[in-house]
């Protein structure tokens, strides 16, 4: 996948948690924020953006998993940082320090694989932050599924090395 | 978890995951081979190797307690067919665009089809649902037969809106072309209709801002419809569509090729915007290449030479040399105040061309005209044409010739030689509807005109036929300036020639008489009714001789024209009568006709008040086959609906009056050229509605601008624009603008003294309003100079109707003589005119006038004489409501017995009917005095 510029991840960013605030608010409470809409919308959005030339697809969606990241971990920072109470209201905010931990951990560790393989790193976004399925996450990334799944346990096999033995 | 990474730790991981991806890659069997073979190389390797299939395949992981959100990336197709949306139920697919999907759908089995548009957007929907609702009123009214009409609106269940369009078959445009072998006049009929339409939209303020050949779809008969009218507008203020995407968008790689330049700059577009993508589509349909310039403000690169140099096309490049080229440069220039205006117009140069007339476009040559005339029509003769030429041309022998070789060039027709070629030519050359022609253009018209005449006399050369008619043009054109002694002349030297002409049908001798009895009743103002009765007769022979029923038709208006001029209200409408008679007796004449003939008969009855019904009645009817005719956005329905308004103002009902004449003036706005004179008198009713509603800074302002257009049509000095100074000084009368009005009214006394006798009304009134600003700004020497003597007689030529002017002006100059001297003055003055026998309802206005004046001065005797004599004409005609005045005088005059309450009740009275500012108000009020 080709390096995104910053702007336009910045902007998927500020579109993502835009659409989720509205969309939110349209949602029952504890419901999933998953809604086709905001993705849609995020494209057209993001689309008409002169720093996004010829968006495509795939393209897009891989920055929207980026995107995901960036937001769900500044979430769960923030949520680290201010304790429980936190922002109740905060789009895409971690439900308990656990998630918040989790989120933080898998964050640092993709630092990490993207050293080893970027791809990982990808796949991990896909699968972990923007909860794409196995075929779709293959769809964006331009591989196999078997692909994807590979990476997925490798991703597993080596967040697990690194809980175990630091550094 | 800190991350210190060696470059040697790092290699070593990224081997492992190699041996991991290779391991992971074969069947579970086969691995603990894979992993022995790997022992014996590197032992430590395989035992983290061993580990890391563990920990991957198994175990726990943070990576599987995932964060409940996901993103759903099935992006395209959110709906299916069967679905239902409102209350249609979708079809199958037809598209999808930047907005949304495009659906096929249909309400019901047997219902028509229609487009459903959904609307992706990121607004709220319920935002976004209240502006459609809103735009969606305008959009649907917008009906035409070019445009896929926007039939409904809403919300579907999950909140998405959408629109409900026309469903419209048909082939996109330049696919059309190609495929059906459109040629050039074809394509160029397409287009005409193209913009038609788009002039339609534009009427109700509609931009389409997004015209694009993709957008205009051919259906099967050839005709164009175009998609997404004022969607764009309706998107783009939610900040979802074209413009926002370009406004946006500067650097896009998609070119916007239909954007105008002020739309990539994102200023504000107008209806100059679509001219621009029409000019585009335009180019590109005929050439099949997109415009080009060599920098953005310069003009676009000649057409006809990228016909023949990228395109090959010789034939194309020679047809679009000249008038189309400009025409395509006119509607691409770079500058929106270059193009034409308004889709309307860049048509109108479309219809020209095909009908081979003369493009606005073009710059007003002479040469142009007269080849673009010729080739519309075909001549008997070469002799005839030079003969003409010679006429009106006199020099210039050189492209004489050319033009003649044209003519020989071209196939003979005996009639067109004899009646419209000569009269077209000439009047086409002349007449008063030339677009926005100002007079000083035309090299001394006048003197071509005598020329002309001159010739027209005594040329033997052509057939007295058409020599008959070329002095009937001239007579009809001189008429048209007002040159009545030249008329004269020209309509009696073609009754001269009237025998000599073959095939002469006997009606026309008469129709010759008729039209020299008109023109003679404008040469002898004081002999009018005579003028009038020998119109009349001539009209009879006519008549009886079998003139056909347009030219009588068209003579009865004229004579309701002078009758009206001579307040001869009942000739009028008897005249009125038979008008309307004879368009219930022939039913087939052309709307035009009928539409000017009832335009007249309302003009018959407009100014007796007990037929002021029948006044409106007609130009109501007027109106309505305007519109029907000639469409909503036309100037016949400028000018009827103008004239309604003037029935109806004068009548009274200004507030009925103001909708139309508000209506008018907006239409005639759109319509018509700046400068044109249909326009300034169209803006001129508005104008006086504007004043009689005391909207008195706004009526000045339309006045200035109505003396401006005819300034530039007519001239600086011109009747026409001295006419309208005098109404102008009237404005500033009223708005105490005493100096200004002064100066308007002065300039249009010496103005209309050149053109019309001395006891013209117009110049009458003209001299009144500068006498009275004079008075009012206490120079009353200057005042009195223009005013005649309290002791002189009316002049013998002025009308007895329009005596009351006389007096009124002679009331002034009572005003200016020395204070002492002023009384006596004034009840000589009443004691003469209180016996005037004409003008009932305009000699009581006097009377009262004369009466406050009176009273002001204390004058009983005099005031009672006055009011006497203004009561007796008001028993008689009392169209003016100036039975209040009269009774607040009444009251006034009573004198130290006068009832104070009463007193207040009736200047109540009138001030609910006029302002104010009337005289007898301010008379009332410094009787009333300290109370008020």
């Amino acid at each position: 996948m080709p390096e995104a510029p910053i702007a336009a991840i910045g902007e998927v960013i500020d579109e993502l948690r835009r659409l989720a605030r509205s969309a939110r608010r349209r949602l029952p409470a504890g419901e999933t924020l998953a809604t086709t809409a905001l993705v849609h919308e995020a494209y057209l959005k993001l689309s008409k953006s002169s720093s996004a030339s010829a968006l495509d697809r795939r393209h897009f969606f891989a920055l929207a998993a980026r995107a995901m990241r960036e937001i769900l971990v500044d979430a769960a920072r923030r949520r680290q940082v201010r304790g429980v109470e936190g922002d109740v209201a905060e789009d895409f905010a971690p439900t308990s320090d656990l998630e918040a931990e989790n989120l933080v951990a898998v964050d640092q560790a993709l630092h990490g694989l993207a050293e080893i393989q970027p791809r990982l790193a990808e796949v991990v976004m896909c699968r972990f932050f923007a909860g794409y399925t196995e075929e779709e996450t293959a769809d964006i990334l331009a591989v196999d599924v078997r692909t994807v799944q590979r990476d997925w346990v490798k991703a597993r096999a080596w967040l697990a090395q690194w809980h175990q033995r630091p550094g | 978890m800190a991350m210190a990474r060696s470059e040697a730790q790092l290699a070593r991981w990224r081997q492992l995951d190699q041996w991991l991806d290779e391991l992971l890659a074969l069947p579970p069997e086969a691995r603990s081979d894979y992993l022995q073979a790997l022992r014996e190389r590197d032992a430590e390797a395989a035992a983290e190797l061993s580990a890391l299939l563990a920990a991957g395949e198994g175990g726990e992981s943070p990576l599987d307690r995932r964060p409940a959100v996901r993103l759903d990336p099935s992006f395209g197709r959110t709906h299916r067919p069967g679905e239902q949306i409102g209350r249609y139920r979708l079809q199958r697919l037809l598209g999808s665009g930047g907005m949304g999907e495009v659906w096929l759908a249909q309400s019901s089995a047997d219902a028509p089809w229609v487009a459903i548009k959904l609307i992706r957007t990121h607004l709220s929907s319920r935002v976004l649902s209240e502006r459609l609702a809103r735009e969606r009123d305008i959009l649907k009214r917008l009906r035409h037969p070019g445009i896929a009409a926007l039939l409904d609106s809403g919300l579907s269940e999950e909140g998405e809106p959408f629109l409900v369009l026309e469903y419209v078959e048909g082939q996109a445009l330049l696919e059309a072309a190609a495929q059906r072998g459109w040629d050039l006049a074809q394509k160029l009929r397409v287009f005409a209709a193209i913009a038609d339409a788009v002039a339609a939209a534009q009427s109700h303020l509609i931009v389409h801002r997004d015209l694009k050949p993709a957008n205009i779809l051919i259906d099967a008969a050839g005709r164009p419809k175009l998609l997404d009218f004022g969607i764009a507008k309706l998107l783009d203020d939610s900040g979802v569509g074209a413009s926002t995407e370009l406004t946006l968008n500067l650097g896009r790689a998609l070119t916007p090729a239909y954007a105008a330049p002020e739309q990539m700059r994102g200023e504000p577009v107008s209806t100059a915007t679509d001219v621009y993508a029409l000019g585009v589509v335009l180019h590109e349909l005929l050439l099949g290449l997109r415009p080009q310039r060599s920098d953005p403000a310069a003009p676009i690169q000649s057409p006809a030479q990228r016909a023949r140099r990228e395109r090959g096309d010789r034939q194309l490049a020679q047809q679009l040399r000249g008038d189309l080229e400009v025409l395509l440069r006119k509607a691409l220039a770079p500058d929106a105040a270059d193009r034409y205006p308004n889709a309307d117009a860049l048509a109108a140069d479309i219809h020209a061309w095909l009908e081979q007339r003369p493009l606005r476009a073009q710059p007003d040559a002479w040469h142009y005209r007269l080849r673009k005339l010729v080739r519309r029509h075909r001549v008997a003769s070469a002799a005839l044409l030079a003969a003409v030429l010679a006429l009106l041309i006199g020099g210039g022998l050189a492209w004489q010739r050319s033009v003649v070789a044209e003519l020989a060039a071209a196939r003979a027709e005996r009639a067109a030689a004899r009646a419209e070629y000569v009269q077209d030519f000439m009047e086409s050359l002349f007449a008063n509807d030339l677009p926005g022609m100002a007079r000083e253009d035309l090299p001394t018209t006048a003197e071509l005109l005598s020329r002309g005449a001159e010739r027209a006399l005594t040329e033997t050369a052509a057939e007295p036929g058409a020599r008959l008619n070329l002095l009937l043009s001239l007579a009809r054109i001189q008429v048209g300036q007002r040159m009545w002694q030249a008329a004269e002349a020209s309509l009696t030297a073609a009754l001269a020639l009237a025998p000599s002409v073959a095939d002469l049908p006997a009606w026309r001798v008469a129709a010759i008489e008729a039209e020299l009895a008109s023109t003679r009743t404008q040469l002898a103002p004081g002999d009018r009714q005579r003028g009038i009765d020998a119109l009349d007769a001539a009209y009879r022979r006519a008549e009886a001789l079998g003139a056909p029923a347009d030219w009588r038709m068209g003579a009865l208006q004229q004579l309701i024209a002078a009758e009206v001029d001579l307040n001869l209200g009942d000739s009028a409408r008897a005249h009125a009568a038979e008008l309307i008679r004879m368009l219930g007796e022939h039913p087939d004449l052309s709307p035009a006709l009928r539409l000017s003939a009832l335009t007249q008969a309302s003009v018959a009855h407009s100014y007796d008040q007990q037929y002021r019904a029948e006044a409106e009645e007609l130009a109501i009817q007027a109106l309505q086959v305007a519109r029907q005719a000639f469409g909503e956005v036309h100037a016949e329905a400028a000018y009827a609906g103008m004239r309604l308004a003037a029935v109806l103002r004068i009548k009274g009902d200004v507030p009925a009056a103001r909708p139309h004449a508000q209506r008018a003036a907006e239409l005639a706005r759109q319509v018509y050229p700046d400068t044109h004179p249909q326009r300034a008198r169209i803006l001129e009713e508005l104008a006086r509605v504007q004043m009689r509603q005391g909207e008195i800074a706004e009526g000045i302002a339309l006045w200035q601008e109505v003396l401006a257009a005819r300034v530039a049509h007519y001239g600086e000095s011109s009747f026409a624009a001295a006419r309208t100074r005098s109404f102008l000084a009237a404005a500033l009368l009223r708005a105490d603008r005493l100096d200004e009005a002064a100066s308007q009214a002065s300039r249009a006394m010496a103005d209309l003294g050149r053109e019309v006798p001395p006891s013209h009304a117009l110049l009458l009134d003209a001299t009144g309003y500068a006498a009275q600003a004079l008075l009012r700004l206490e120079r009353t020497a200057e005042a009195r100079a223009l005013l005649p003597a309290v002791s002189a007689p009316p002049p013998a030529d002025l009308a007895p109707a329009q005596r009351w002017r006389f007096f009124d002006l002679q009331l002034s100059r009572v005003q200016s003589e020395e204070p002492a001297a002023q009384p006596g003055l004034l009840a000589e003055l009443v004691a003469r005119i209180s016996i005037e026998q004409a003008g009932a309802r305009d000699m009581a206005s006097v009377m009262l006038t004369a009466a406050t004046m009176a009273l002001r001065m204390n004058q009983a005797a005099t005031a009672r004489l006055a009011l006497d004599a203004a009561a007796v004409r008001i028993a008689q005609d009392d169209s003016t409501h100036l039975s209040e005045v009269l009774a607040l005088l009444e009251v006034i005059a009573a004198g130290q017995g006068a009832d104070r309450e009463a007193l207040r009740v009736a200047r109540d009275r009138v001030v609910a009917r006029r302002s104010t500012r009337h005289e007898s108000v301010r008379l009332a009020d410094a009787v009333l005095g300290a109370d008020r």
